[in-house]
């Protein structure tokens, strides 16, 4: 299937190399406790050896997933529908009609902050659909020109 | 009655609400019990559980006459108010025309006193409790507020709705007399001969049957030792027999007791639409009444055990807006118990009018992808039940025993082969024109199929994976509202080309078509 639709801004990469090094961060000091674990109260050895291989193996698997991540997510907002595209080898394509959307809200953590991105929230009445990041003023627009469309299409029925 | 200032609940809703109370601490009840029951208990341990006992029940009743005396409500021309709470005070102000739901349940010994107890749902997402519970209230009060919700058609002003309240009735004068209700459009009423066949084709006494075996593999260990070495020496020879015989009563106690709680959950089961409003109406002990706006149904489901099936018998279920509906653990409202199946959807039509009136004919999955079905079903339970299973009894537990735990391994696996089986052979979808979608599915030996309009369908999703891409196949997930939460509806391993169709159908692609590049195989 082709590519249709935009693309998120380039440094989302950024941001999940840097979740992905986290979340391996607080799986190693967890496993480091666990060592601590075994030097003091002689819990097994492999707990927290297991762990910290775990945090490196997700993190390696993480960083090299991120260009792939990256070049195959697309969404697109058309006048009736928002459509969202990710994965190559897992793909996915969800198809939300404007009309059902029930509320949008946009969303940023620390790590979006740091790169001024905002996380996009589309909700219908039983689904959540997320767009991972994207820059504030397209946020924004992205927002206003969904609600505007969701409260058009309403308007119609 | 007036009507006009907040009320408090019929003084019997304090009884109520305070065996509710102390009924949700009933593991200490059945601890305390158990230890009761055994030889061993000192007298001080005796006194420690009795004091337990005596003070949930003591506590339970103050909170109970205080969240009593807290809770008034108001059937107002604007809305429902209630004020609650005991520690935080709740004011609870729920429009008319928000409410989804209204489900009023009256046990037989509320009957003589002509209360009732009326749950009101509206589509909220938060809670999983309804939004407005009055435990005992006259049935009048749901009257009202029936006669309120229907009057909504036109805007809210006091006026309007006092206007359409005396036609029906002199007011909130009549308290037991159910008012003057309009003509029903289209009723339903279960007969015997329909209730038996529900009650005899129904699977439930399978858990009945484990619940049973499971209680008295517990009281064995709660009875003396000293019955069991007499038993022994009496019976050794008998053993046999006694065993035949046990499992027969239990056979036989599951059955009935499955039989029975369903004739009594279902007798007098009615359906009734009146307008945009469907009701149903069932059981002996609590008569058990839901009424629900038409425009709210989010799908209708019918369902078959293969059972049913064999006997071509259906179930027809709604999917509604809300957690209101059938028992507490499930969130669909049961429209027919059972229908003969050529007749389900003719039948229906009646009350759901949006159903087609034949079913188009389904596409079913390619037969060269059916064996995914089986393939996953195998594999998944291989992984994550069969395999640690039997490689934990291989560590811990003596050869004799993983022996016939592999065994039971493999008959389990082909169980699950052929349910594999049973759900690729069941799935199918089709598009109804021109805004329907139904779609089959197979689960725990059930065919269930569902018929969605397309304006209830909150979102679609196509899922493939490489592999698939190359085979043409495809996985179509459709998202329905259900209850206060979703319910995804999976066409697993289709034809691709099939979903794209139905996903076009849904919302045309922004793109050019995408074909061409899906026929490698």
């Amino acid at each position: 299937m082709e590519q249709t639709g935009q693309a998120l801004p380039a440094t989302i990469q950024r941001i999940w190399r840097a979740s992905a090094a986290l979340w391996a961060l607080v799986l190693m000091i967890i496993g480091l406790g666990l060592i601590a674990a075994w030097f003091f109260w002689h819990w097994s050895f492999w707990l927290g050896l297991g762990l910290i291989g775990i945090a490196i193996i997700q993190l390696l698997f993480r960083l090299a997933l991120v260009p792939y991540r990256y070049r195959f997510w697309r969404y697109n907002i058309t006048p009736t529908a928002v459509f969202l595209q990710k994965g190559f080898f897992f793909q996915k394509n969800e198809a939300i009609p404007i009309s059902r959307i029930q509320n949008v809200t946009l969303e940023a953590g620390p790590l979006l902050q740091w790169q001024t991105l905002q996380q996009v929230n589309i909700e219908t009445a039983s689904t959540a659909h997320v767009i991972d990041g994207v820059t504030r003023p397209v946020a924004d627009q992205l927002r206003n020109q969904i609600l505007q469309l969701a409260q058009e299409a309403r308007d119609e029925d | 009655m007036k009507t006009d200032q907040p009320q408090r609940l019929a003084p019997v809703a304090l009884l109520i609400i305070w065996i509710r109370g102390f009924i949700s601490w009933w593991p200490l009840f059945v601890g305390g019990g158990l230890s009761i029951l055994r030889a061993d208990m000192s007298f001080n341990q005796f006194l420690l559980w009795g004091g337990l006992i005596v003070g949930v029940l003591v506590l339970t009743l103050i909170w109970s006459i205080l969240h009593y005396l807290r809770f008034t409500y108001l059937v107002a021309p604007n809305g429902l108010t209630i004020n609650s709470g005991v520690l935080i005070r709740k004011v609870n102000h729920i429009p008319y025309d928000r409410i989804q739901t209204v489900q009023r349940q009256q046990w037989f010994f509320l009957k003589p006193l002509g209360l009732e107890q009326v749950a009101i749902e509206t589509a909220g997402k938060e809670s999983k409790k309804a939004e407005g519970m009055l435990s005992a209230v006259p049935v009048a009060v749901a009257d009202t507020i029936n006669r309120y919700r229907q009057g909504n058609v036109q805007p809210v002003t006091p006026d309007a709705t006092d206007n359409q309240a005396i036609p029906a009735a002199p007011d909130q004068t009549s308290t037991t007399a159910a008012p003057a209700a309009p003509v029903a459009d289209a009723a339903y009423k279960i007969n015997g001969h329909d209730l038996n066949q529900y009650a005899l084709t129904s699977l439930g006494f399978i858990p009945i049957i484990s619940g049973i075996l499971w209680l008295t593999q517990k009281a064995q260990e709660y009875l003396p030792d000293s019955w069991y070495k007499n038993a022994e020496h009496a019976i050794t020879g008998l053993a046999v027999y006694l065993i035949i015989g046990l499992t027969l009563i239990i056979l036989i106690l599951g059955f009935l007791i499955s039989y029975l709680n369903i004739i009594q959950k279902y007798y007098h089961f009615t359906l009734d639409r009146t307008g945009d409003e469907l009701r149903t109406s069932r059981g002996f002990f609590q008569t058990n009444t839901v009424s629900a706006r038409l425009s709210r149904l989010q799908a209708v489901r019918f369902k078959q055990s293969v059972l049913r099936q064999w006997l071509h018998l259906s179930t027809v279920q709604a999917l509604l807006a809300s957690s209101a509906a059938d028992d507490q653990q499930n969130n669909d409202l049961v429209l027919m118990p059972v229908i003969p199946e050529r007749q389900a959807l003719s039948s229906m039509r009646a009350f759901v009018s949006w159903l087609p009136e034949t079913s188009p004919k389904l596409q079913p999955i390619p037969v060269s992808n059916r064996w995914y079905y089986m393939r996953n079903m195998v594999l998944g339970h291989l992984t994550l039940l069969v395999l640690p299973v039997v490689l934990a009894s291989v560590f811990w537990l003596h050869v004799s025993w993983w022996l016939w735990l592999v065994l039971a391994g493999l008959i389990w696996l082909v169980v699950m082969a052929l349910q594999g089986q049973y759900a690729a052979t069941t799935a199918a979808i089709a598009i109804a024109p021109p805004k329907q979608l139904i779609i089959q599915v197979g689960e725990m030996w059930t065919r269930q199929r569902y018929f969605v309009r397309k304006k209830d369908i909150q979102a679609m999703t196509i899922k493939q994976s490489i592999w698939m891409k190359a085979r043409g196949v495809a996985h179509l997930e459709v998202h329905i509202r259900k209850g206060n939460s979703d319910q995804t509806v999976n066409s697993r391993y289709m034809a691709v080309d099939l979903a794209k169709q139905i996903m076009t159908w849904y919302q045309p692609l922004p793109s050019v078509p995408q074909e061409g590049d899906n026929h490698a195989a």
